[in-house]
């Protein structure tokens, strides 16, 4: 300790100098032997700066990926799936079907009946794909998306169904797919966070936080949550009594201290990530509220978008600020709508023709207008964006009486989801469910194999895209999923 | 533990060896490998105490440093030291005069006391249990939807910290947490024996799972696979929870052996569910509060929230029964796609049938409110973020209306004035104190004294509206109607601006009224408007509107409406102010006869109270624990327990029975389970028999993985890099003759922890310098795997906050107790809740005790915490990351944490340095470094320490700088 080398200390509060590691990039070459390398397999390794970003693993077009979950469980018979049969069966039981097994075998021995869908479906765009007349804006887009049917989910509880949606398992724990995304391509904005969540703003989803947070990856692998009321980041205003100037000094201050502490210690590579970490906190806090700030967008997005209209201006106003996050470089938004509990999830058990009506006019118009905004901006081809939710629904309600709503149960064999922009095949469609939308006709598409094809489009191999946590080798998928060929152009 | 039991459970400890000794033999074949051999006494490679090395650990250190041609650093100063030793042990910095007394203390012995004091501290226990907390999946809620409270986990946490405290030995505390019900031995008939207390907590390890709505079968087979694979993992280090599905890919665990070890808990009983447990989470077992103090505690608690309650609902009966005389408000309102929506309250009486002159300004940031010329102290807000930025937000005015609120539609829709009302006004500006005089003064000239009339002259600039009852048409030329009539079409003075009625009922009725008799239009179920009105008073973002008017009516009774097309704003009067509970929030918050200190006093205790019956829930005697089923005839005797194909609860394979993995034992015979003499019990002594066969000398990896993780902890790697997985996957140990020697050494202690700290803090392994001083080292071993100097680290989420709060001089010390809820930055625990928020906020000194106290919500991670890597675990954390990231710098830099304790940091070096900026700085230093300001630091911080204001920055600076958290 007595041979510490004396390094002068810069008289604090001189006006800020070049440092070479200024950006929270430049340091990332330094680390490849660095803190967290050991944790790591050989096939994938990545700089000690947890963000800087990495080449992908193969090449795809997409650089960008906007997660649109539904929280509740949207019904598939009312939006995207034509079951014309179901609605000869209204009031009336499902008939005998073959190996009925799991969850729903228990749902069909008691006394249910079906209920057909209230709504109109017509066919749109060249694929011809059946849309419900809820969406007659998303409708128009028939062409760009490529729709999953029939995917089975482990469980067909809101909590672990919402868990397994968003990190690959029902039990808590676990990374979410935008942290497994941050960590296999870092980040590519200088300023923002790279792993973007946007929530209702009537609420938080089932298991809060839990479904964005970074599991057993580094902390830096965390979606960070912009806020709707106050700073858009948590703690991101200075304190009050200091001015943007004064900070900066206090900053310069915080930099030489760590670099002096730094000088002495030249190989602990987080030392030096830290003094850039505090750089990137620094801009953050100029560049999250001009992110967010909507202001100077035009009359006609904001018209688009729906902001002017009360049921569309929450979930409208999320899909612009995912546009403007994908013009800042974030790599991931996750958008949720809905909330955990009450009328405002999707989970429509008391009256699903109000629910769906209610629901879908908060989000067609705005998704429609996000696919349309980044299309004319050039982005969707380099944004993967994914619609989901964390269940499908039953055709049926349980109990001989249909009553004057009728509602639908959970169905863990029967969620709908699409994908589009990156590489995604327009029009395309992968598996599907028998005539009553109850379950997958064949073998089901399993939520693994959806997720390895998001990694796949993100241009990540499944495979090669692992963790070592507590003895196992982590992946996304687990045991590995199958790609969706079909819908990857 | 009596003499005669005392006995019997050596006996029995002894049959159970004999048991594991014979199995073992059985096993011994030649293609047994390492960690399932049993450790071997090594040789030791230097000789102690012949100054090469100080004990055992650094022989087996120094000798893989020297076949590497590496050597020691020196030892690390003792600043270094000390500071290294505070934080590892017991987790909080040392104290300036610990430092200065170890640092001139030039004793042999000094550090080896420094280390037993450390030990003894009870404060130890709270640093270590954390890590133990990790490997248990401690949390203090279920987890899933609703994340409902488990009321008694903290029960556990306690014994944890205790247990560590205590030096409990480790085979005692890894049966206590498996079999605590089952340790009384029963030898003969008679009912069946009431486990200990501690033992109750202690079996709370194996329900701490996330736990959700049950879904029968499907649900206790998940249970009990997450039983077997973390009891596995945490007290075996081995991953049989990966043999769940299929056999294990790279450890010899066959998918058999993990429903073999499944089988040991299949006679495990959990009580149902309590009455009003919606999440179906199952009961609590009776565990009383087993130490004195705890219970003192306990009542001391109970009678604290007692008396809260009392004095909260005594301030409340207060304050209701001052409100039930205040009975009105006057207010506005505004709902706006653009400025939100808000309402704004003026509480004061104006219902009592007499004229008032309201007035409402806005400045276009702020509004404020007048009555009579008097200014509301307190202009409360109901709702939304506007505050009066409205006019000119409004857009293009759609309507203009009196008398029915009409939600910005123009058409009215009841909600009625009932009343006079004799002057409407509108201005361009805000008044001024002058014109609110003036103002006054022709309010009481004209309605209030007998006087002579006064001018209408008298307030013209910047009006630009005015209905005036005394000249209804606008036209100063023509009469005014007489009294009676009904006034279908009232006409602005300023611009011509005529409301009208659509029918002759709506039509309010001319009156006279006050000493000079000066008209006044009663409005009853009346309403005037006109659509799209030519107005000239809209587009600014400043101004003042002015009513005068009296109130008839009970409830709500809406005035002037200003709708455009981005919203509309509205007057109201509201004459049940202060008699709902809601209304009595509000009547608290806006009303000028209740004191600030009254308000404060209100709020203070209605948070405190808020959650009372959570917390006396959490006060009762009660582990969130298990038991094993009483068995035939009372309950369901032992279940078949099979393979289950695939993992999958509903894909039975074949029948298996409770034996130990075979890669340890060698074979796959039943385990042996000893019944009691009469086999009344026959579904007790499972989980012991497994207990004893873990918590035993003969087990090979039992000692092993304990010790691998004590090292881990103090050197920032383990000899086994993952260790919670000694299989394949794990590479192996890196010096496993040391983890060996200390494996027997630690039995050979009697399972002691704290004799395996002390062995390793004492080595002069441990007390290396960090510092790189030998770059030849560096190039042969750069990750330092072999030891050559000791690996710095940064400090754990809980030694962050903690640090900071002893810093400052404000941590509390008070060990133990029900969680603690510091608050969350932004409200944050309402963007989570889900009916209604756990998190009870309380910012008293009770929120400042140790950070391993801080209520585990298991979808609420507190920012700080999590930011710095630390998991509210969902499941068994073997080690946390050490990541760095932008939000860190944000949540200490302006974050609330550091925020607050930097003043009391400031204002504590103020008390303690009164004399110079110099003797401050180097006290900073001291306190958050652990070492002296160096003259340079002195030069260029000590005119940062002059002012208080400054010392305020010079303290957040350097908390949060690198060597704050950062340990040598």
């Amino acid at each position: 300790m007595s041979t510490r080398p004396q390094i002068p200390l810069p008289n604090p509060f001189q006006s800020r100098r070049a440092f070479l590691s200024n950006t929270w990039n430049g340091i990332g070459a330094l680390g490849l032997s660095g803190l967290l390398a050991h944790d790591l397999l050989a096939d994938f390794k990545r700089p000690v700066n947890p963000l800087t970003p990495v080449g992908q693993q193969r090449l795809k077009k997409a650089k960008h990926c906007i997660f649109l979950f539904m929280q509740g469980g949207v019904s598939q018979m009312d939006a995207f799936e034509y079951k014309p049969r179901l609605r000869e069966l209204h009031g009336h039981p499902i008939p005998e079907t073959m190996d009925v097994h799991g969850e729903l075998q228990g749902r069909l021995s008691f006394p249910h009946c079906c209920v057909g869908s209230p709504f109109e479906f017509s066919q749109h765009g060249e694929s011809g794909r059946w849309f419900s007349e809820l969406f007659p804006h998303l409708s128009q887009h028939a062409d760009e998306l490529a729709f999953i049917h029939g995917i089975k989910t482990d469980n067909q509880n809101h909590g672990p169904a919402t868990y397994h949606i968003n990190t690959g398992s029902q039990f808590p724990g676990h990374p979410s797919v935008g942290s497994w995304i941050q960590y296999g391509l870092g980040s590519q904005n200088q300023n923002m966070p790279g792993y973007v969540v946007i929530q209702d703003p009537r609420g938080a989803p089932c298991n809060g936080a839990a479904i964005w947070a970074n599991g057993y990856l580094p902390a830096a692998y965390q979606g960070t949550l912009l806020r709707d009321q106050g700073s858009p980041i948590l703690n991101l205003n200075r304190p009050h009594s200091l001015t943007e100037s004064e900070q900066r000094k206090e900053f310069d201050l915080i930099r030489s201290l760590n670099e002096r502490h730094l000088s002495s210690r030249p190989e602990e590579t987080a030392l030096e990530a830290r003094i850039a970490a505090y750089e990137l906190a620094f801009r953050m806090q100029s560049a999250a509220p001009e992110a967010v700030d909507l202001r100077n967008e035009p009359e006609s997005i904001r018209d688009m978008y729906g902001l002017n209209d009360s049921r569309t201006a929450g979930f409208g106003r999320q899909c612009l600020l995912a546009r403007r996050m994908v013009e800042r470089g974030v790599r991931y938004t996750l958008l949720v709508h809905g909330v955990q509990i009450g009328s405002h999830s999707w989970d429509d058990h008391g009256n699903v023709e109000g629910g769906m009506k209610k629901h879908s006019a908060e989000v067609d118009q705005p998704v429609s207008a996000l696919l349309r905004d980044l299309a004319q901006r050039g982005l969707l081809e380099e944004t993967l964006v994914v619609w989901a939710s964390e269940m499908g629904r039953t055709p049926f309600v349980n109990g001989t009486q249909l009553g004057k709503t009728p509602g639908r149960e959970h169905n863990s064999y029967g969620l709908c989801m699409w994908m589009a922009g990156g590489d995604v095949k327009g029009g395309a469609t992968v598996g599907a469910t028998d005539e009553y939308s109850l379950r997958s006709v064949g073998d089901p598409v399993h939520v693994r194999d959806v997720h390895a094809t998001i990694l796949e489009l993100m241009g990540l191999k499944d495979e090669k895209l692992t963790y070592k946590h507590a003895g196992r080798i982590r992946k996304l998928t687990d045991i590995g999923g199958n790609l969706l060929d079909d819908l990857i152009a | 533990m009596n003499a005669w039991q005392s006995t019997a459970s050596r006996w029995i400890s002894l049959i159970g060896s004999q048991v594991l000794l014979l199995s073992v033999a059985h096993a011994d074949h030649a293609d047994r490998k390492w960690p399932f051999t049993a450790p071997e006494a090594p040789s030791i490679p230097f000789e102690v105490g012949s100054g090469q090395v100080d004990n055992e650990i650094d022989a087996f250190i120094l000798k893989s440093l020297k076949a590497n041609n590496l050597s020691f650093a020196p030892e690390a100063s003792k600043r270094a030291l000390i500071r290294r030793l505070y934080y590892d042990l017991i987790g909080l910095p040392p104290s300036p005069e610990k430092i200065n007394a170890f640092v001139n203390d030039e004793r042999q012995v000094a550090y080896e006391e420094l280390v037993d004091d450390l030990l003894k501290d009870p404060r130890h226990g709270e640093r270590w249990a954390r890590f133990w907390l990790d490997l248990a999946r401690y949390a203090d809620t279920a987890g899933y939807e609703g994340d409902p409270d488990l009321p008694h986990a903290w029960r556990y946490r306690d014994y944890v910290i205790d247990s560590i405290n205590k030096d409990k030995p480790y085979d005692q505390f890894i049966k206590e947490q498996i079999a605590g019900d089952e340790f009384k031995e029963i030898m003969g008939a008679g009912e069946l024996p009431l486990p200990e207390a501690e033992k109750v907590v202690a079996m709370t390890f194996l329900r701490l799972a996330p736990f959700t709505e049950p879904r029968g079968d499907e649900t206790r087979h998940e249970m009990l696979s997450e039983m077997t694979s973390t009891v596995s993992s945490v007290f075996l280090g081995l991953t049989v929870g990966c043999a769940k599905c299929h056999d294990h890919k790279y450890d010899p665990i066959p998918i058999k052996d993990f429903y073999r070890m499944k089988a040991f808990f299949s006679t495990v009983q959990i009580q149902p569910p309590d009455r009003g447990d919606i999440y179906q989470i199952g009961g609590a077992l009776p565990a009383d509060f087993y130490k004195k103090e705890t219970r003192e505690w306990v009542n001391q608690q109970r009678d604290r929230y007692q008396s809260l309650r009392d004095e909260f609902a005594k301030l409340q009966s207060e304050l209701k029964a001052r409100a039930a005389t205040t009975t009105s408000g006057s207010g506005f309102g505004i709902q706006s796609t653009k400025a939100g929506n808000d309402y704004f309250y003026h509480r004061r009486n104006i219902d009592d049938g007499e004229l008032y002159l309201v007035v409402a300004q806005s400045d276009g940031e702020q509004w404020r409110f007048f009555v009579d010329g008097e200014e509301s102290k307190n202009p409360g807000t109901l709702s939304g973020e506007n505050r009066g930025t409205w006019i000119g937000d409004l857009g293009r005015l759609t309507s203009l209306s009196l008398g029915q609120h009409t939600r910005g539609s123009g058409k009215p829709q009841g909600v009625s004035h009932q009343g006079l009302i004799t002057d409407v006004l509108i201005y361009d500006k805000q008044l001024d104190e002058d014109d609110h005089k003036t103002l006054n003064r022709y309010f009481q000239d004209k309605y209030k004294r007998r006087s002579k009339t006064p001018s209408d002259a008298f307030l013209k600039e910047g009006l630009r509206f005015w209905l005036s009852a005394s000249d209804v048409d606008g036209n100063p030329q023509s009469p005014n109607p007489a009294p009676g009539s009904r006034i279908r079409q009232w006409t602005d003075l300023v611009g011509q601006v005529a409301l009208t009625s659509a029918t002759p009922e709506q039509a309010p009725t001319l009156k006279e009224t006050g000493p000079n008799r000066h008209p006044g239009l009663y409005f009853e179920d009346s309403f005037l408007s006109i659509v799209n009105p030519k107005e000239t008073f809209s587009a600014n973002q400043e101004g003042s509107i002015v009513m005068i008017l009296s109130v008839d009516h009970e409830g709500e009774g809406y005035g002037l409406e200003i709708a455009g097309e981005n919203g509309f704003l509205t007057t109201f009067v509201h004459t049940k102010a202060g008699h709902s509970d809601l209304d009595f929030e509000k009547f608290l918050h806006e009303s000028d006869t209740i004191t600030p200190e009254e308000r404060v006093r209100y709020t203070k205790l209605k948070q405190q109270t808020r959650f009372i019956a959570q917390h006396l829930k959490r006060l009762e005697p009660k582990a969130m624990s298990l038991r094993h089923s009483f068995g035939p005839p009372y309950e369901p005797g032992i279940p078949t327990t099979r393979v289950m194909l695939r993992g999958e609860y509903d894909n039975p394979g074949e029948i298996v029975q409770a034996g130990f993995p075979s890669c340890i034992t060698g074979n796959e015979e039943p385990a042996e389970i000893r019944l009691d003499p009469f086999k009344r019990w026959p579904t007790r002594s499972r989980r012991m028999a497994l207990a004893e066969w873990i918590a035993s000398e003969n087990n090979p990896l039992t000692a092993r993985v304990m010790v691998n993780r004590l090292w881990f902890r103090h050197f920032g790697r383990g000899f086994v890099e993952t260790p919670s997985d000694f299989g394949a996957l794990s590479g192996g140990p890196s010096h496993p003759e040391l983890l060996d020697w200390l494996a027997l050494r630690f039995m050979k202690e009697g399972w002691s922890l704290k004799a395996i700290h002390k062995l390793m803090v004492m080595s002069r392994t441990y007390r290396q310098s960090s510092l790189v001083q030998n770059q030849e080292a560096d190039k042969i071993d750069p990750q330092n795997k072999l030891l050559w100097r000791f690996n710095r680290r940064r400090l754990e989420a809980e030694a962050v906050r903690d640090a900071v709060l002893k810093v400052s001089g404000r941590l509390n010390p008070e060990v133990f107790g029900i969680p603690i809820f510091p608050a969350l930055p932004d409200g944050i625990e309402d963007r989570v809740k889900y009916n209604e928020s756990k998190w009870a906020t309380d910012t008293g000194p009770d929120s400042r005790k140790r950070s391993v106290y801080i209520y585990q919500q298991r979808t609420l991670n507190m920012p700080l915490m999590q930011n710095f890597d630390g998991l509210v675990c969902e499941d068994s954390i073997p080690k946390r990351q050490a990541s760095v990231t932008p939000l860190q710098a944000l949540s200490m830099y302006n974050g609330p944490l550091v925020q607050e304790e930097a003043k009391h940091f400031a204002r504590r070096l103020e008390t303690e340095c009164p004399q110079t900026a110099q003797a401050r700085v180097d006290r900073a230093i001291l306190l958050a470094y652990g070492r002296n300001a160096t003259p340079q630091e002195i030069e260029a911080l000590t005119p940062m320490a002059t002012t208080s204001e400054e010392l305020i920055r010079l303290c957040r600076i350097l908390l949060n700088t690198s060597e704050f958290i950062y340990v040598d």
